[in-house]
């Protein structure tokens, strides 16, 4: 690592992110994020081009974070977790790289390599394609301007989420669902209980497996309707589009929110 | 070392749900029970929940796992053995066995 790489740790993936008027794209051809960075030499503005993650993308990424809960030596009653998360991202930017700018080197004559990347700033373009959240609290709803429609309907119900991707936010991604059963609470309980331990492990180590799939396949069964969202500029209508195309970190945030504690 | 799914292992979660029923209350004099691995504090209290459920449901064992059956079964047979071993302290309610209460120290009988 050169004096600039230890030096531009402060680096945002476009900063100052604008609301988007537009609704979020699903299906995009590829996906660019900006990392801006300050370095020795001055400031950087890193373009990464990638094609879209899948779920198998996600799955892989999952199983590569080797997530763990272990007791902490230092303080017996503490819980340490801890994952792979560098690793992961590194491997995931390696296996949706498409093309780099911003960065220079003599021996490849402009054309850069996702081996080249600095592993810091794969996991800074891996965190900004996965930024997607429940949508603000109701304090910040308070402060909005935006004024959303009050529910009569009683055989839906709704979760709100905000994601951001190259310097844009959507604040209103609106997810209705048909009401849960108590097969699917169980269901849901199934999925987040289930975890392996570690034999003879004297920090009673547990691996925590990848919960994607199953929260995926349980916002599948219970999806009904999506708002602010699109694929290939088209509204998402029908419950099958839905279902195909939704990007599978919406559908794990969602789902959480609707059913978890 | 080998990594075993806590729902899984039959005899590790017998031994946890012991540990988890017979785990000293807070502000007990005496030391604290061994931790049990996270994965299987998860588990169990996923299977809480399914007993709770079941209380007030009426479930067909189609929807039942087999490991969440076996988990049931251990859980019932463990929250037995622990009323026939432990009685409640007349002083603060606090699970006992033997004679002195291990949260307020009274002497029972």
């Amino acid at each position: 690592m050169n004096a600039e790489d230890t030096r531009d740790r402060s680096a945002v993936a476009e900063p100052g992110a604008q609301q988007s008027t537009q609704h979020f794209e699903l299906a995009p051809e590829r996906i660019e994020v900006c990392l801006r960075v300050k370095g020795a030499s001055g400031r950087y503005e890193l373009r990464h081009r990638l094609r879209p993650p899948a779920l198998e993308d996600w799955r892989a990424y999952e199983r590569e974070l080797r997530s763990t809960v272990e007791a902490a030596e230092e303080e017996p009653d503490a819980l340490r977790f801890a994952s792979c998360s560098l690793e992961a991202a590194g491997a995931l930017y390696n296996r949706l790289f498409q093309g780099a700018e911003g960065y220079r080197a003599a021996s490849t004559n402009g054309a850069i390599s996702a081996e080249q990347i600095p592993l810091h700033h794969k996991e800074m373009v891996v965190r900004g394609l996965s930024d997607v959240a429940p949508a603000a609290s109701a304090a910040q709803q308070e402060e909005s301007d935006e004024v959303a429609l009050f529910s009569l309907d009683p055989e839906h119900v709704e979760v709100a989420l905000a994601a951001s991707r190259n310097g844009e936010t959507w604040r209103n991604l609106v997810h209705v669902f048909r009401p849960p059963s108590a097969a699917d609470r169980v269901e849901y309980s199934r999925i987040t209980s289930q975890a392996l331990y570690v034999r003879n492990s004297n920090t009673l180590k547990t691996v925590l497996p990848s919960r994607l799939p199953g929260l995926v396949a349980l916002y599948d069964r219970l999806i009904e309707q999506v708002r602010g969202y699109q694929a290939a500029g088209q509204p998402l209508t029908e419950r099958a589009a839905i279902v195909r195309q939704m990007d599978p970190l919406h559908k794990r945030v969602a789902v959480q929110l609707l059913l978890g504690d | 070392m080998q990594a075993v799914w806590a729902s899984q292992d039959r005899e590790a979660l017998r031994k946890a749900i012991w540990s988890h029923l017979t785990e000293p209350l807070p502000g007990a004099r005496r030391a604290k029970a061994q931790r049990l691995a996270y994965a299987f504090e998860m588990w169990i209290a996923h299977l809480a929940l399914l007993e709770q459920l079941l209380e007030m449901i009426p479930v067909s064992a189609q929807e039942l796992q087999a490991a969440e059956l076996d988990g049931l079964l251990l859980l019932r047979a463990a929250r037995e053995q622990f009323r026939r071993e432990y009685r409640a302290c007349n002083e603060c309610g606090a699970a006992v066995k033997g004679k002195i209460c291990p949260r307020c120290g009274a002497v029972g009988q």
